[in-house]
C-alpha cells in the first residue's frame, strides 16, 4: 500500500490522437486571435484577454500531449481555471454568474472524473497505452469508468449536467465562446477518448452498464439539444444548444467502439470544431457591426454582411449534413458505425441522426435564409473588416474543401482507430 | 443494602471524586457567571486529585517521608500520586489566574460577568 | 557518549523556554520579535537536520531527563515523524511571525508586544513537547501549557470580542483538559507507570487478560473526546470560528496550522505506542472518530459557505479540513494515518499562508474585514493575492498541489476498508465541491476591481512577502515530493507501534 504515490508522475507524451488534437487547437486558437485584434480593439482589456487566452491554449498542449490520467487530469483542472476569466471578461453581473456557474460545472465535472480516478487506484495510472491497460475486470472498475466519463463528458454538456453551457458559453465575447464550444468542450472529447481506448480498452468497456448509459444519454441529448436550439431565440445561445447537441454526436460515436463510428466521431471533432467556432465567430461579427443578438433581428443581414452570411451558411450546411461539406462525411461515417451495432441502440441512433439532422437545418438554415431573402433594416453595407472575415473565409474554406474529398483525413483517423481497436470491429 | 452501604464507606474518595467531577464539570459547562465557571473548574480538577490522592493511599502504611530510618518501601505509601497532584494544583493555579485575570478584563470594560451579556454585548461592537 | 543530534529534541525545547522566560527583558517588540522568529527557525534548522538522520537511519532514541532510568525518569523520544512535525512547527511558527509583522504592530500594543513573544515560544515548546514526550502525564502538562499560550495569543489583539472569544475558547479548552486529565489518571491507577513503552506493556497484558476491560475503555474514550475537544472536532468547534477569526493574522495562522495539529500529533501517539490500533479499533473507536470527521467535513464547508468575514471563513475551512485528518484516522489502517499525517503537514502549511495572505490583504485595503469590501485588494498587492489564490487552489484540489496530493492520499487509503470505502470518497468529492462553492467566490471577489480600492499603492512588506513565499514552496513542495515524505511518515508510524 505505501507504493501508491508512486504512479503519480507527471508524464508528457506525443502520440497520434494527441497530436489530431493539438494540431486542431492550434489552428483554431491562430484563427480566433486574428478574429479578436479586430474585435477587442475598444474593448480596453485587450491584454487581460489574450493573456487567458494563451493560457488556456498552454493548458490544452499540455492536455493533447498528457501521457497519464494523473497529467491529464492536471491541464484539466488548469484549463478550467484559466478559461474561466475568459466567460467573466465582460465583467457585468450577468457575466460574473455565467463565470461562477461555469466554474463551479467545471469543478464538478472534474470532482467526478476524480472520484473515479480515485476509485482505479493505482493501477489505471500507468502511461496511456492503445488499447487500454489491462485492468482487471470487477464493478469497481466500470464504476470508475463510468464516473470518469461522465465527469469529462460534463465539460461537452452532456445530459444532465448541460444547463451550464448557454447559460455560461454566450456571456463571453464571442471569440471567446468560439473558443469554449469548439475547443475546449473537445478538452472534454479527449478526456472520453483516453478513458474508453487508452486506460480500459474497448473489450473491457463494450457491453457494460458503462456503455449503454453513455449510449441512451447521448442519444438523448442529441435529441434535447436540438430541440432547445430550435426553441432558442437568443443566437448565441441557439449555438450553444447546438454545441450540447453536436458534441452528444462524438460521445455516441466513441462508445459505439467500432472502428467506423470511431472514425465518425474523430470526423465529427474536426468538423464541427470548426464550424462552430466558425458559427460564433460569424455571430460576433455581426454584434460587432450591427448590435443585434436575437435571431429575429437577423433578417436581411445578408445584405448588410454578405460575406459573413455566407460563411455562416456554409457552417450550418456543415452543421446539419449535407454534402458535400465535411458534416456529411461525420455523420455518414456515424450512421454507418450505428448500423455495425445493430440492436435496439443501433437503429434508434440512425433514427435519431435523422431526426436531429431535420432539427438541426430547422434551427440553422432559417437564418440563413431570412438573411439573404428577407427586408432587412435598410442599412448599408457593413461587412466584417478582413481580420475578422479572413478566419471565417478559411474555416468555411476547410469545411467545404476537405467536406468534399476526406479521403485524407478518414484514412488518417481510420488507422488511429484500427491501433486502438485492435482489429476488431 | 448493607453491602452497598459497606462498599460505598470503602470506596468513598472514588466516589466522592466522581460526584465531585460530575458538580464541577457542569457548573463550567453551563453556568452564566463567570466566576461560577471559575469555580467549577477548580472544583473539576479537585476532583481529580482527590482520585489521585486516594488511589495512592495503602492502608496502613504512613506518609512518604523518611522516618525512623526506615528505607523500605513498603512502608510508605506511593508516593508518585503526590507528587503529579502537586503539579496538577500548580496547572490548576496558573490557569485561574489566567481565567481570572480574563474575567477581570471583561469586567472592567463591560461591568459585568454574566458570559450571555458579554457575548451580546460583544456582538455589537465593530469589528 | 550520547551521539549529538540526541541532544536536539531537548535543546530545541529548552531553547524555546529560555527565550519566552527572557522575552519580558526586551522593552521593544522589534528585537523581541526578531529573536523568537530567529529562534523558530534554529528549531526549524535543527529538528530538519534530526529528521534526515533519523530518517535516513530509520532508528528511534529515547533520551532520559536528568539521568534518570526508566521507569522511574522523564523520558523524551524522538523518531523521524516527530522530528518532521517539530521541524514543521518550527518552520511555521517562524513563517507566520514573519508574515503577521505588520498585524502585530497595528494590532498588539507596542509595551505588551515582548508578552506576545513569550506566549508564541511558550506555545512553539509545548507543541514540540507533545510531539516529543513519552510520558503521559507530562503530556497533559505539556497541554495545559499550550492552552494557555493559545489563549493568550488569541486575546494579544486588544477588543472585547476577542476577549470574549478568548474565555469561550478557554473554557471548552479546559472541559477537554479535565476530561484528558481524568483519563490520564484513570490509566496510571490500572497500569502503575507513567512512561508510554510501561504503559503500553501493561495495557496490552490487561487487554489479553481481559481484566479491567471497562476502565480501559472508559480510559480511551475520557482521553479521546479531550483530545478532540481541543482541536475542534465536530461537534465541539463552536469556538473556532470566533477565536480564530478574530484574532491577529499571526496567531490565527499558528493557531489553526499547528495547535490543533499539536493534540492530534499526541493522539496518535497515544494510539499507537499506547493503546495499540488494534484495541482501538476493537473499541470502533475509529469508527466513531471517522463518522464526526466526515460530518465535520461537510458541515465546516457549509457554514464556510454563508460567512462573509474573510478569517472566519478561514476558520471554518479549518474545521473541514481537521475532519479530514479524523477521516484518515478513522479509516482504522495504517495507510489512513499515514494520509492523516500528511494531511496534517499539508493544512499546517497551506492555511497559515491563506491567514497571512488574507492579513495583508486586509492591510491594504483599510483593515476591512468582510469579502464585499476587500473586492479588488489583490489587484492592488498581486502577491498576496496570488498567494491566496495559491491557498485556496490547494484547498480545491488542483493537482501539483499539497491539498490535492493529501485527498488522494486519503482516497487510495480508503480503498481497502470496505464498508468505510464509499462514504469516504463520497464526502471526500462532496467536500472538494463545497471547498470550491466558497473559495472561489472569495478568490473572484479579490481579483475583481471595486471602488473600496485604495488609492496608493500598498506599501513594501518584504517580512511578508519572505512569509508567504515560504509557505507556498511548502505547499507545492508537499504537492510534487510525497513519495519520500510518505515512506518518512509510515517509517515513523512503524517506528511507534514497535514499542
Amino acid at each position: 500500500m505505501d507504493r501508491f504515490t508512486d504512479p503519480l508522475v507527471l508524464c508528457l507524451q506525443p502520440d497520434a490522437v494527441g497530436l489530431f488534437f493539438f494540431v486542431l487547437t492550434g489552428v483554431l486558437f491562430l484563427l480566433v486571435s486574428v478574429f479578436a485584434l479586430s474585435y477587442t480593439e475598444h474593448d480596453g482589456h485587450r491584454g487581460r484577454f489574450y493573456l487567458f487566452l494563451v493560457l488556456t491554449f498552454l493548458a490544452l498542449a499540455g492536455l493533447a500531449f498528457a501521457g497519464n490520467l494523473f497529467t491529464f487530469y492536471l491541464f484539466f483542472e488548469v484549463m478550467s481555471i484559466v478559461s474561466f476569466p475568459l466567460v467573466l471578461h465582460g465583467g457585468s453581473l450577468s457575466g460574473r454568474r455565467a463565470a461562477v456557474t461555469y466554474f463551479g460545472f467545471s469543478v464538478f465535472g472534474a470532482t467526478l472524473a476524480l472520484g473515479g480516478m480515485f476509485l482505479l487506484g493505482g493501477a489505471g495510472m500507468g502511461t496511456f497505452l492503445p488499447g487500454g491497460l489491462s485492468l482487471p475486470a470487477g464493478t469497481r472498475y466500470t464504476l470508475s469508468a463510468l464516473l470518469m466519463l461522465a465527469g469529462f463528458s460534463c465539460k461537452a454538456g452532456l445530459m444532465p449536467l448541460s444547463n451550464w453551457l448557454p447559460t455560461a458559453h454566450p456571456e463571453a465575447p464571442a471569440p471567446a465562446s468560439a473558443l469554449l464550444s469548439g475547443v475546449i468542450t473537445k478538452a472534454g472529447m479527449l478526456g472520453v477518448i483516453r478513458v474508453v481506448y487508452f486506460v480500459f480498452g474497448p473489450e473491457a468497456l463494450r457491453g457494460t452498464f458503462a456503455q449503454r448509459r453513455h449510449d441512451a444519454i447521448g442519444l438523448a441529448t442529441i435529441f434535447m439539444g436540438s430541440m432547445l436550439a430550435y426553441r432558442e431565440k437568443v443566437l448565441k445561445k441557439r449555438l450553444a444548444f447546438s454545441s450540447v447537441s453536436q458534441l452528444s454526436y462524438v460521445v455516441l460515436g466513441l462508445v459505439t467502439m467500432n472502428l467506423a463510428a470511431f472514425t465518425g466521431a474523430l470526423l465529427q471533432m474536426a468538423f464541427h470544431a470548426a464550424a462552430k467556432v466558425g458559427l460564433f465567430l460569424c455571430a460576433g461579427a455581426i454584434q460587432h457591426r450591427t448590435g443585434y443578438t436575437r435571431v429575429e433581428e437577423l433578417s436581411g443581414v445578408g445584405k448588410r454582411m454578405p460575406g459573413t452570411m455566407l460563411c455562416f451558411g456554409a457552417f450550418s450546411l456543415s452543421l446539419v449534413g449535407i454534402p458535400p461539406f465535411g458534416g456529411f462525411a461525420a455523420k455518414w461515417s456515424l450512421a454507418e458505425g450505428a448500423l455495425q451495432q445493430g440492436g435496439t441502440i443501433g437503429t434508434a441512433a440512425v433514427i435519431v441522426l435523422l431526426v436531429s439532422a431535420l432539427l438541426t437545418a430547422g434551427y440553422l438554415l432559417p437564418i440563413v435564409g431570412d438573411g439573404f431573402f428577407r427586408q432587412g433594416d435598410g442599412f448599408k453595407k457593413t461587412e466584417a473588416d478582413g481580420r475578422m472575415l479572413w478566419p471565417m473565409v478559411l474555416l468555411a474554406a476547410f469545411v467545404l474543401l476537405v467536406g468534399a474529398f476526406p479521403g485524407g483525413l478518414t484514412a488518417c483517423f481510420d488507422r488511429i482507430g484500427y491501433a486502438l481497436l485492435g482489429g476488431a470491429g | 443494602m448493607k453491602e452497598l452501604f459497606k462498599l460505598a464507606v470503602v470506596y468513598r474518595f472514588e466516589l466522592g471524586a466522581i460526584l465531585l467531577f460530575g458538580i464541577g464539570f457542569m457548573n463550567l459547562l453551563l453556568q452564566k457567571n463567570l466566576i461560577r465557571k471559575i469555580i467549577g473548574f477548580n472544583v473539576m480538577d479537585s476532583s481529580v486529585f482527590l482520585f489521585l490522592a486516594s488511589q495512592g493511599y495503602i492502608e496502613g502504611r504512613i506518609a512518604p517521608v523518611l522516618t525512623n530510618g526506615s528505607m523500605q518501601a513498603a512502608t510508605y505509601v506511593n508516593p508518585i500520586p503526590a507528587g503529579l497532584v502537586l503539579t496538577g494544583i500548580v496547572v490548576s493555579v496558573s490557569v485561574s489566574a489566567f481565567f481570572l485575570a480574563l474575567v477581570q478584563r471583561l469586567y472592567l470594560k463591560y461591568g459585568t460577568v454574566e458570559f450571555d451579556e458579554i457575548m451580546l454585548l460583544a456582538k455589537k461592537e465593530a469589528e | 557518549m550520547l551521539p549529538w543530534y540526541q541532544n536536539i529534541p531537548f535543546a530545541c525545547i529548552f531553547l524555546c523556554m529560555v527565550n519566552g522566560i527572557t522575552m519580558p527583558l526586551y522593552r521593544r517588540g522589534r528585537r523581541a520579535f526578531a529573536v523568537t522568529a530567529g529562534v523558530s527557525f534554529a528549531v526549524f534548522a535543527l529538528s530538519a537536520v534530526l529528521a534526515v538522520i533519523l530518517a535516513a537511519g530509520g532508528e528511534r532514541f529515547v533520551y532520559k531527563m536528568g539521568h534518570f532510568p526508566a521507569p522511574w525518569g522523564n523520558e523524551i523520544a524522538a523518531d523521524p515523524l516527530t522530528a518532521m512535525l517539530s521541524a514543521m512547527f518550527g518552520l511555521v511558527t517562524g513563517l507566520s511571525l514573519l508574515g503577521g509583522r505588520a498585524a502585530q504592530e497595528a494590532d498588539i500594543l507596542a509595551p505588551k508586544q515582548p508578552y506576545y513573544f513569550v506566549m508564541v515560544s511558550m506555545l512553539l515548546a509545548a507543541l514540540q513537547a507533545l510531539a516529543y514526550t513519552n510520558d503521559i502525564f507530562t503530556g497533559y502538562v505539556f497541554i495545559e501549557i499550550s492552552t494557555i499560550a493559545a489563549c493568550a495569543i488569541v486575546m494579544a489583539r486588544d477588543t472585547a470580542r476577542t476577549i470574549a472569544a478568548t474565555i469561550r475558547y478557554l473554557v471548552i479548552s479546559l472541559l477537554g483538559s479535565g476530561l484528558f486529565l481524568i483519563g490520564i489518571v484513570l490509566l496510571y491507577c490500572i497500569t502503575g507507570h507513567l512512561l508510554m513503552p510501561q504503559v503500553s506493556e501493561k495495557v496490552m497484558e490487561l487487554w489479553n487478560t481481559g481484566r479491567y476491560t471497562e476502565p480501559l475503555t472508559m480510559v480511551v474514550g475520557f482521553i479521546t473526546v479531550g483530545l478532540c475537544i481541543k482541536c475542534a472536532l465536530f461537534p465541539f468547534h463552536a469556538w473556532l470560528p470566533l477565536a480564530h477569526g478574530g484574532a491577529t493574522t499571526s496567531s490565527s495562522a499558528i493557531l489553526s496550522g499547528l495547535v490543533l495539529k499539536g493534540y492530534i500529533v499526541l493522539l496518535i501517539k497515544l494510539y499507537y505506542s499506547v493503546f495499540t490500533i488494534e484495541v482501538v479499533r476493537s473499541l470502533k473507536i475509529t469508527s466513531v472518530l471517522f463518522v464526526f470527521g466526515i460530518a465535520g467535513m461537510l458541515i465546516g464547508s457549509v457554514q464556510a459557505i454563508r460567512e462573509e468575514h474573510i478569517k472566519r471563513m478561514l476558520a471554518y475551512s479549518s474545521i473541514a479540513q481537521i475532519g479530514y485528518v479524523f477521516l484518515g484516522i478513522g479509516l482504522g489502517t495504517e495507510a489512513g494515518m499515514a494520509a492523516a499525517v500528511y494531511q496534517i503537514f499539508v493544512h499546517g502549511v497551506t492555511k497559515p499562508l491563506l491567514f497571512v495572505c488574507a492579513g495583508r490583504l486586509t492591510e491594504v485595503q483599510g483593515h476591512e474585514k468582510s469579502l464585499y469590501r476587500l473586492r479588488g485588494a489583490a489587484v492592488t498587492d498581486p502577491l498576496a493575492g496570488a498567494g491566496f489564490t495559491l491557498g485556496a487552489l490547494s484547498m480545491v484540489g488542483l493537482p501539483l498541489l499539497g491539498g490535492f496530493m493529501a485527498k488522494w492520499l486519503l482516497a487510495a487509503s480508503s480503498l481497502a476498508t470496505l464498508p468505510k470505502l464509499w462514504p469516504a470518497l463520497l464526502a471526500l468529492a462532496a467536500s472538494s465541491v463545497l471547498n470550491a462553492l466558497y473559495y472561489v467566490p472569495a478568490v473572484i471577489a479579490l481579483w475583481t476591481p471595486s471602488g473600496f480600492m485604495a488609492e496608493k499603492p500598498a506599501k513594501k512588506a518584504p517580512l511578508f512577502l519572505l512569509s508567504a513565499l515560504g509557505l507556498a514552496a511548502g505547499v507545492i513542495l508537499l504537492g510534487v515530493c510525497c513519495a519520500p515524505l510518505m515512506e518518512a511518515i509510515m517509517a515513523g508510524l512503524r517506528l511507534l507501534e514497535a514499542i
